[in-house]
């Protein structure tokens, strides 16, 4: 079975491959995929040039869901959740793993997994794990933990896949040291993350110690090169950051959202949004009483220009929960000032009002 | 032996509906007590069903435009814990109208809506008392545009309520726009 | 809003509440047995031949293995799709009306265009309140009694002026067969639970909308314990049931 090559439509491939047919119309049509073409075409662009002559065969989608996820389909459709481009630090990050998808798929092991999984379960089934691999949730979210089986590979396939990874990554330029960094950071979110939400990529890629060793072992061993340009990478993502950030509060990946958010920072990008999602992941986290340092976080966001107006509303409403009515109403006036066109000024000054009558 | 267990399930379920008819017919010509909270008084025929807390009415089928009256989410609950579950963000007492619609915004997640906007967050009155009042839309699990408005009241003695009209975004949401209308302002509170 | 319903369907590329309605009417389904709705319909007939677009007929037709799961079979679903095609279009032609498909109809992936999405979505939702609503005991909406006015709005008019056509014909089949171990599991069952575990389901139902006002004019609804859309004489024999009552 050659990757891309439709398999008869009597086999059990032909079976699934209708599957995942369906599956991928059903995402085309969701209104989940970003709807911009160039942000779709960049990361077709990057799946291409390491796909090399199996280029034609690929389709990829960028879906708007929080949360670190790729997926990609035997008949050659790939997913990446905005979750994940928001992990990753640049280009060459968000290279390895489409590099590294990409090998499982140029060495079929998804089709073997396939068939292992046929045995266990049903063709909804697969539909419903296709599909919330692809980021459209279709079941229970629970679901979403099975999704690692839909992509778990054995240890030698993982092998596999991070050494041609690895090596498709390198021959596009890419820094090689990019794959066991991204994979640091996301074992340094995992660790904050409350334990019982199955991660789906970290259910299909367990990051062992002994998986990370060998990675960086491979990644030492490769040429060094970085000379794939990676401007385009933040022009992009800057577009998308704060709204992808806001993604992950509504969620509630409060913990989560705070490693990310420092090691944004720590790159130097949008400290003024930065600390407002702090703060604001703070404030919106039920489990945090003390909203002492959602305060502080807001604040000094506010010493940035590039600070979103709704830091003054997040700041304000702190404020009037702790009693502080004149703090409350300064807030929300400076909000008023600084997003004069925003759709919620009329609730906010009737917020202002209600406080006035308090004091 | 899923399968068959699966379709069991279907039959009693179906033995138990059978039974009764589910749909009530709301009538335009009379006010209607809703969860002890609302009165209200619809301008033309609505099917209605209940659902604990919750009770909701359609003209064409819920898919395709629902109005719902969802009472006394009080201190501690969430507004649809079945379909929320353990982790769900609950009504907090000293909650404000821009709080509920982040809760708000969570229900829509937890039905697998994308794309969710809302809008236009603003004041609003029922029988004197401050409400609130918001727009929004998005895709629902199928990739349906949906479009909806919300009004909302907290009180001290019955937390959180909420008044929805959500309808298919191609044709429903503005032909049953009036209907739904209507029922919005008509509504009372106890 | 909430899911009232604790039947738990088995999912695919149907809204929930259509698998339950298809469950529903599967298990109060009996024989050969069809149920149109929508009263003596006459349709507008224009000076010339009737046009009618047919959409992309959707038939899926899965093997029910031993254990219980059911796997859509690409070949067999592709080989039920030309058949049902190839009979509506000989129905038509009986009946001397134009058949205007929406897409190549030689090609099961059919495309929907982008402009047209929400229609077709907002049919599945419509079809699925019909479903419900219409054939689910026990779930008649004291607003639809006696009457049936579903539409898909004016909407249809894109589809109309960019396909043509004066009504649109959707169809819906679907049907499953037991591989050979299933057989001995269904007697089983009738003994053990009373209930009969359908080895071979057949059901179909088609909805005919006025491309002027949306109105789904007519709709029908068959359940089947035989037939095998595979055949070609037997696919034409569902649809000429499916059709019969029809205003075409």
């Amino acid at each position: 079975m050659q990757p891309g090559v439709t398999p008869p439509a009597d086999s059990v491939e032909g079976g699934l491959w209708m599957v995942m047919e369906k599956a991928e119309l059903r995402l085309k049509t969701s209104g989940r995929v970003i709807p911009d073409a160039e942000l779709q075409a960049y990361v077709h662009d990057i799946a291409c040039r390491l796909a090399g002559e199996h280029c034609a065969n690929l389709r990829t989608y960028v879906v708007r869901q929080p949360g670190f996820n790729a997926a990609m389909a035997p008949n050659g459709f790939m997913t990446v959740w905005s979750g994940l481009i928001l992990r990753c630090e640049n280009e060459a990050q968000l290279a390895a793993v489409i590099g590294h998808e990409i090998a499982h798929f140029l060495r079929r092991h998804s089709l073997q997994r396939w068939e292992t999984m046929r045995d266990s379960l049903g063709a909804a089934q697969v539909f419903g794990l296709v599909s919330a691999a692809a980021g459209v949730p279709l079941g229970d979210i629970a679901l979403l933990g099975a999704v690692g089986y839909i992509q778990a590979y054995s240890r030698d396939q993982e092998r596999e896949a991070d050494e041609l990874g690895l090596e498709t990554m390198t021959a596009a330029g890419y820094d090689p040291q990019a794959a066991p960094q991204l994979w640091r950071n996301l074992i340094a979110e995992g660790e904050a993350a409350d334990k019982d939400e199955p991660n789906p990529f970290f259910s299909s890629h367990p990051p062992t110690k002994e998986r990370m060793e060998m990675l960086s072992d491979l990644a030492a061993a490769a040429r060094t090169t970085d000379t794939a340009k990676q401007d385009r990478f933040h022009e992009l993502v800057s577009r998308y950051r704060a709204v992808w950030l806001e993604d992950e509060v509504d969620v509630g990946r409060y913990a989560e959202i705070q490693v990310i958010l420092s090691r944004i920072k720590e790159d130097g990008h949008m400290p003024g949004v930065v600390w407002y999602y702090q703060g604001e992941a703070l404030r919106r986290h039920a489990e945090v009483e003390d909203k002492t340092e959602a305060i502080a976080a807001l604040r000094k966001a506010l010493e940035f220009d590039d600070a979103p107006a709704v830091t003054y509303r997040s700041l304000g409403l702190l404020l009037a929960k702790q009693g502080d009515a004149a703090g409350a109403r300064r807030a929300y006036q400076s909000y008023l000032e600084k997003a004069a066109d925003a759709d919620d000024r009329e609730m906010i000054r009737y917020y202002i009002k209600e406080l006035e009558k308090r004091s | 032996m899923t399968r068959a267990l699966n379709l069991i399930g279907c039959f009693l379920v179906v033995a138990l509906l059978a039974g009764c008819t589910t749909f009530v017919a709301v009538s335009p010509a009379k006010k209607h007590e809703i969860g002890n909270v609302f009165r209200v008084q619809p301008s033309t025929l609505w099917s209605a069903k209940k659902d604990g807390n919750v009770e909701n009415w359609t003209i064409n089928g819920f898919d395709l435009e629902i109005v719902s009256f969802i009472t006394k989410v009080t201190e501690g609950k969430a507004i649809a814990p079945k379909l929320q579950g353990d982790d769900a963000p609950t009504f907090q007492a000293d909650m404000n109208a821009t709080d509920v619609v982040n809760l708000y915004e969570a229900v829509l997640t937890a039905r697998k809506f994308s794309q969710v906007e809302v809008r236009n967050l603003r004041p609003h009155t029922i029988s004197g008392k401050d409400g609130f009042r918001f727009e929004y839309s998005g895709f629902d699990a199928n990739g349906l545009a949906k479009r909806g408005m919300v009004v909302g009241l907290i009180d001290s003695e019955n937390g959180l309520n909420l008044v929805i009209y959500e309808a298919a975004a191609e044709h429903y949401y503005d032909a049953s726009r009036e209907a739904a209308e209507n029922v919005f302002d008509s509504l009372e509170k106890i | 809003m909430t899911n009232t319903f604790s039947c738990r369907a088995k999912r695919g590329a149907r809204p929930f509440s259509f698998l339950f309605a298809l469950c529903l009417i599967a298990l109060t389904g009996a024989c050969a047995q069809t149920q149109s709705a929508g009263p003596e319909v006459s349709i507008k007939r224009p000076a010339g031949k009737l046009n009618i677009l047919l959409m992309p007929a959707d038939v899926k037709i899965s093997v029910v293995t031993t254990g219980g799961l059911t796997e859509p079979n690409a070949e067999w679903s592709e080989q039920g799709r030309q058949n049902v095609v190839s009979a509506l279009k000989a129905e038509m032609a009986e009946r001397n009306i134009e058949v205007n498909p929406y897409a190549d109809d030689s090609v099961p992936s059919y495309q929907i265009a982008s402009e047209h999405e929400q229609l077709i979505k907002l049919h599945q939702a419509v079809g699925a309140s019909i479903l419900l609503h219409k054939y689910g005991p026990g779930l008649q909406l004291p607003t639809k009694k006696d009457r049936f006015d579903w539409t898909l709005g004016q909407g249809v008019q894109s589809l109309r002026d960019s396909r043509g056509g004066n009504y649109a014909l959707f169809v819906y089949a679907e049907d499953s067969f037991s591989s050979g171990g299933r057989v001995a599991l269904q007697v089983a069952a009738i003994i053990l639970f009373g209930a009969h575990v359908p080895g071979g389901r057949q059901i179909a139902f088609a909805s005919l909308v006025d491309l002027d006002s949306g109105s789904v004019v007519w709709f029908n609804v068959l359940t089947s314990g035989g037939g095998d859309l595979r055949e070609p004489e037997s696919a034409r024999q569902a649809v000429d049931t499916l059709l019969a009552n029809s205003p075409l």
